[in-house]
């Protein structure tokens, strides 16, 4: 259970950033959403190995990380399920405002993660689907001598650009859902009030 | 006296009463007392930023990493009795082997637990705990709880935490149980335990828009996948 404390944020994050650069796939069976996660980690470790290894700058390597977030990640999607159920007949608005202010929180703090890169890999061990279009791609990261290998599974579902990435899970705990929590406990401990969120975002921003 | 006993329970009472709420995202989150958990939060916090942090930190800087691992094999070697004795209960007669094997292995060529040796001859190290051996056996969580200095918790795994006394090798010597040893024991647990989670500190300062609410999420979907309700993925939330 201690245990479970020490690792699991820290495997998430460096698990989503793993992620979070991967590139878009068209296709959509269970077979290749394992690919694409798979295929696609491979590029970001190989970005995230030049970095650590003194070949890529740091700017570089956020500005590639900006730049590919969508590629991997639905955010908008995510952003709307973060919401629950106060997204519906919500102000227009105010929900574009939370999904500008999400985005960049959540960009802020996977960027963070970025120098913690030690010399992890992913190798992709299997899937599950759940429905058409709906898959749990099974992984594993491998800490090679800088701690323990974390299994992680990646929420890959397909949408109008092809397979994202919607939510990952360490250890039981799935990001997404976790951010979901904490949105939906702010917004209603302010009787209803989307903006209560926003700024919370945008203070745990600066 | 009795009335003295009275009027503390009835005190008692009226301060949970008082810090129950009925706020929706409270009741859906099982946290009727969230108001008195979220001052405990604090509480922790504070103490953690002011005594128990720095403690530890002096801990780790004061004693070299092969001694600390010692250390902290040592006493996950204590608990594994209380592994054992969870895992019979739970009917998983496998793990309770490998586990009884992990103890013997580790007590009597690792030096007391001092060093992992089952890990090396890969014997499987299943964890488990008397809240969990609950939860087998179809008792529900009850509400979320916030435990001075001990972090989150539950009914159900608060109750656990009592029982899980009982089968620890720290009980079972009278010496150790009824003196100053237990609280030097206790002690050093506490110093291993925090320093295991310093890495957890630093991420919820970095990653938590409500560190409160993430850590109770993180508690409640740790625990239901301990006990295996997310097994096979059939429960996830939709995303449209």
């Amino acid at each position: 259970m201690l245990q479970f404390f020490q690792t699991t944020l820290t495997a998430m994050a460096a698990a989503f950033v793993l992620g979070a650069m991967s590139g878009p796939a068209a296709a959509q069976t269970a077979s290749d959403a394992e690919a694409f996660v798979q295929r696609e980690a491979q590029q970001v470790i190989d970005a995230l190995q030049a970095f650590h290894d003194g070949e890529l700058d740091e700017a570089t390597l956020r500005r590639n990380f900006r730049d590919r977030v969508d590629q991997l990640a639905d955010v908008p999607r995510i952003t709307r399920f973060v919401l629950g159920r106060y997204r519906r007949g919500a102000d227009e608005a105010q929900l574009e405002e939370f999904q500008t202010v999400f985005r960049q929180f959540a960009i802020s703090v996977y960027e963070h993660e970025l120098g913690n890169y030690a010399g992890q890999t992913l190798d992709v061990t299997g899937s599950v689907t759940r429905a058409p279009g709906d898959f749990i791609v099974r992984s594993t990261v491998r800490a090679n001598g800088s701690g323990e290998d974390v299994p992680v599974n990646w929420r890959v579902m397909s949408g109008d650009n092809g397979l994202r990435v919607l939510d990952a899970e360490v250890m039981g705990v799935w990001l997404a859902q976790t951010q979901r929590d904490e949105i939906t406990s702010i917004i209603g401990n302010a009787g209803g009030d989307i903006s209560a969120a926003t700024r919370a975002l945008r203070q745990r921003t600066r | 006296m009795h009335r003295v006993q009275f009027s503390g329970l009835a005190l008692l009472a009226g301060l949970f009463l008082a810090a129950c709420t009925t706020r929706p995202e409270s009741v859906q989150a099982n946290d009727p007392f969230e108001p008195l958990n979220r001052a405990v939060f604090s509480f922790n916090i504070a103490a953690d930023r002011a005594v128990i942090g720095p403690v530890a930190h002096a801990y780790r800087d004061a004693v070299p990493s092969p001694a600390r691992t010692g250390v902290h094999n040592v006493l996950t070697n204590l608990n594994q009795p209380v592994v054992f004795a969870n895992l019979l209960l739970q009917g998983r007669p496998g793990d309770a082997f490998a586990t009884a094997s992990r103890f013997g292995l580790n007590t009597i060529v690792g030096v007391g637990g001092l060093f992992d040796v089952a890990s090396e001859a890969n014997i499987a190290r299943p964890d488990t705990d008397f809240g969990l051996t609950l939860g087998h056996w179809g008792v529900e969580s009850g509400p979320y709880l916030v435990l001075p200095f001990l972090g989150p918790s539950n009914l159900r795994d608060t109750a656990g935490r009592f029982v899980d006394r009982y089968p620890h090798p720290t009980y079972w010597v009278e010496d150790i149980r009824e003196t100053e040893a237990i609280w030097v024991y206790r002690g050093v647990f506490a110093l291993d335990v925090r320093l295991q989670l310093d890495e957890t500190f630093a991420s919820l300062e970095r990653s938590a828009i409500d560190p409160y609410v993430q850590l109770r999420s993180v508690y409640r979907q740790n625990r239901a996948a301990a006990l295996g309700h997310e097994r096979d993925f059939e429960d996830l939330p939709d995303f449209d």
